[in-house]
Formats: structure tokens, C-alpha cells, sequence
């Protein structure tokens, strides 16, 4: 979010504290997809969007409190990244419980669970590609369990900055980790 | 689960009014010791409630809505404290066996001064703008409400001679600055 935007945020958010109706909408317009974009760095689709939606909602319900000496972006992030650590212990536990969240009855994957996957497969494939050829090959070996073609200290090593070389192309590629 | 926008909208609308009806509460709060004075002290129950529960409505109101209203109610349930304690205090002292002649008298010059304070703050505090007015209304009232709840004790006269002193007061404080200005 660049400085203006957030300045205006700023503003808008302390005349929504002071109960301001006209400045509602220039806060939803800009948190909406801020929060959106924010969930969907720590959780897959449809819980990110979940998790935003709830965020939004507190950020609205609690606004009329919000103290205008305090940073708006940092506070409505605070909000939102409560939200998203709650989805993350709620997936936990349905993963926990056993809870079948993405298969179907006969234990394979429903068809959104294998468009996640397929999706989530094609995204490492295209970091792979990226890679030096001898760090992808590393990591694909890594990844099958094959036995290492080198000393185990001397493998591990080669992982680990293949492992490196790999979360930075993603970075890249999808602007997160 | 995706939904539109709108709806999204909407329900970010109903819990913002639901937050601010939430922060309205400790405002309300701040009534009832007031309230359960006047019900304790001056002898009128029904008097006192009404004027009670007139000002939680009104205190609620204002600060649901915000801006100006919020700051005017604010200001006006500090004004409103001299008139609602002094009558109480001279009551107290003065009139437990008889006819109370101080009373009113006390409801009056708590409420100059008060109105006056409240007429000093809004001048130096309070741009002229739309808004202004609405403070100034708001004030007054709950300053007027909250002093009720001890000129009471004084009968109608007490509340109408607190009502006269809050303007007197305030008025002439607001009226100076826009004849020299």
C-alpha cells in the first residue's frame, strides 16, 4: 500500500471513529480487497476468504473505538491477522477430528481439494523450472525419499540451498512464501 | 465462501451501527449514579425517572451518532453536574423539615455557571461549521436533563429556573464572539 493510500486511510478511518457515514465506504473500498489479499498469503482460498470476511466485519464493528493516534494499516492488519491465526487453529482441529473437509465419501479428494492441488502441483513445477537443473533434481529426490547420491551432511546441505533458492523464485513468482 | 460484495457490505454496515451502539453504552453508564441519586435523594420517583430515562435516551442517541452530538452530550453531562448536586447538597442542609426556598436559587446559579462554561468551551473549542449547532442543541439539553435530575427536589419551578440559567448562561458566552468578530 503506498503512502497516499494509506494516509487516506488514516483519515477516513478516524472520521468513521467519530461517526462519519460518508467515510464508510472509502474504508470498505480500500480494506476489502487489502484483507483479502492479506488472508490469502496464509491460507488456502476458501478459508482466506472466510477469514477476510470476518476481518472486515470486526474491523467495522470495532472501528467506532479506533484511536486516531494509531497507526490505521497496523491496526486493521492486527485485526485481520487474529482472524487468519483463529482459521488456521479451526483448520487444525478439523484436520485433528478427522473431519473430512476436502474428501469425499470414499476417502478421495473432492473436485475442489484436486483443483487446490493440481494448482498447488503446477505452482512448484514452475518454481522448479526456475531452479539450476542440479537444484531441482536435488529437491525432486528430496521430495520421493530416493536414497542420496551424496554423503547425507553433504545432501542436506544441498537441500537446504536448493530449499532457499526455491521459496525465493516463489516469492517471485506468487509475492509470497 | 465468496459473496457479493454488497452483502458483504451491508453486513460491515449492521456491525459498525451494532459497534457504535456498543461504545454508546459507557456514556449511559455515567447516567445511572446520577439517575440513582435523584431517585434516592429527591423524594419525586416519578420526576426522576422520567428525567432519567429522557437522558439515557438522549445520551444514547448522541453518542450512537457521533461527531458534534457525541462531544455536545459529553460536554453537557459535565455542565449538568453543578445543577444536579448543588440543589441535592442545599436540600440536604437546608430544607429537610420544611418549605425549600435555597433550592431554587441553587438550581439557578449552578445552571448559569454551567451554562456559561458550556458556552466558554463551545467558543473556544468548536469551529463554526454545521456541526456547531448541533453541539450546542445537544449540549444543552443533556445539561438541561441531567440538571433536572436535581432541581427536582425544587419542583417545576427549580427545573424551569435551571432551564432559564443554563441559556442565560450560555447564550450571551456563544452570541459575543460572532457581534465582535
Amino acid at each position: 500500500m503506498d503512502r497516499a493510500r494509506r494516509e487516506a486511510l488514516q483519515g477516513d478511518l478516524a472520521r468513521l471513529a467519530d461517526g462519519d457515514r460518508d467515510a464508510f465506504h472509502p474504508v470498505f473500498v480500500c480494506l476489502w480487497p487489502l484483507l483479502r489479499g492479506f488472508a490469502s498469503r496464509y491460507l488456502p482460498a476458501g478459508d482466506a476468504e472466510d477469514a477476510a470476511q470476518e476481518a472486515l466485519v470486526k474491523v467495522f464493528a470495532r472501528a467506532a473505538v479506533f484511536d486516531a493516534r494509531r497507526d490505521a494499516l497496523h491496526w486493521t492488519l492486527g485485526i485481520a491477522a487474529y482472524e487468519i491465526k483463529t482459521a488456521r487453529r479451526r483448520r487444525q482441529r478439523r484436520r485433528e477430528d478427522g473431519e473430512p473437509s476436502a474428501e469425499i465419501g470414499d476417502g478421495h479428494l473432492g473436485p475442489e481439494a484436486l483443483a487446490i492441488a493440481k494448482e498447488r502441483e503446477d505452482a512448484i513445477a514452475a518454481a522448479l523450472a526456475l531452479l539450476d537443473p542440479a537444484d531441482a533434481a536435488t529437491l525432486r529426490a528430496y521430495a520421493a525419499g530416493d536414497p542420496p547420491p551424496v554423503k547425507g551432511a553433504t545432501f542436506r546441505k544441498r537441500v537446504q540451498r536448493a530449499l532457499a533458492r526455491l521459496r525465493l523464485a516463489w516469492r517471485i513468482d506468487h509475492g509470497r512464501p | 465462501m465468496a459473496v457479493p460484495e454488497a452483502a458483504l457490505s451491508a453486513r460491515a454496515r449492521r456491525a459498525y451501527e451494532m459497534g457504535r451502539l456498543r461504545s454508546a453504552l459507557p456514556a449511559v453508564a455515567l447516567a445511572v449514579p446520577m439517575v440513582g441519586l435523584s431517585l434516592a435523594l429527591c423524594d419525586r420517583m416519578a420526576a426522576s425517572a422520567g428525567c432519567g430515562l429522557a437522558l439515557v435516551a438522549v445520551l444514547l442517541a448522541a453518542a450512537w451518532h457521533g461527531r458534534a452530538y457525541a462531544r455536545g452530550a459529553r460536554a453537557g453531562l459535565v455542565a449538568g453536574i453543578g445543577p444536579l448536586l448543588l440543589p441535592m447538597a442545599t436540600g440536604f442542609h437546608l430544607c429537610a423539615g420544611g418549605v425549600c426556598l435555597l433550592a431554587p436559587t441553587a438550581c439557578i446559579v449552578a445552571a448559569l455557571v454551567g451554562g456559561a462554561a458550556l458556552g466558554l468551551h463551545a467558543r473556544r473549542h468548536i469551529p463554526a461549521s454545521a456541526d456547531a449547532g448541533g453541539y450546542v442543541v445537544t449540549a444543552l439539553g443533556v445539561a438541561a436533563l441531567a440538571g433536572s435530575l436535581g432541581c427536582v427536589i425544587a419542583g417545576v419551578s427549580g427545573i424551569v429556573g435551571m432551564v432559564v440559567g443554563l441559556a442565560i448562561g450560555a447564550v450571551p458566552v456563544l452570541w459575543w464572539p460572532a457581534r465582535t468578530t
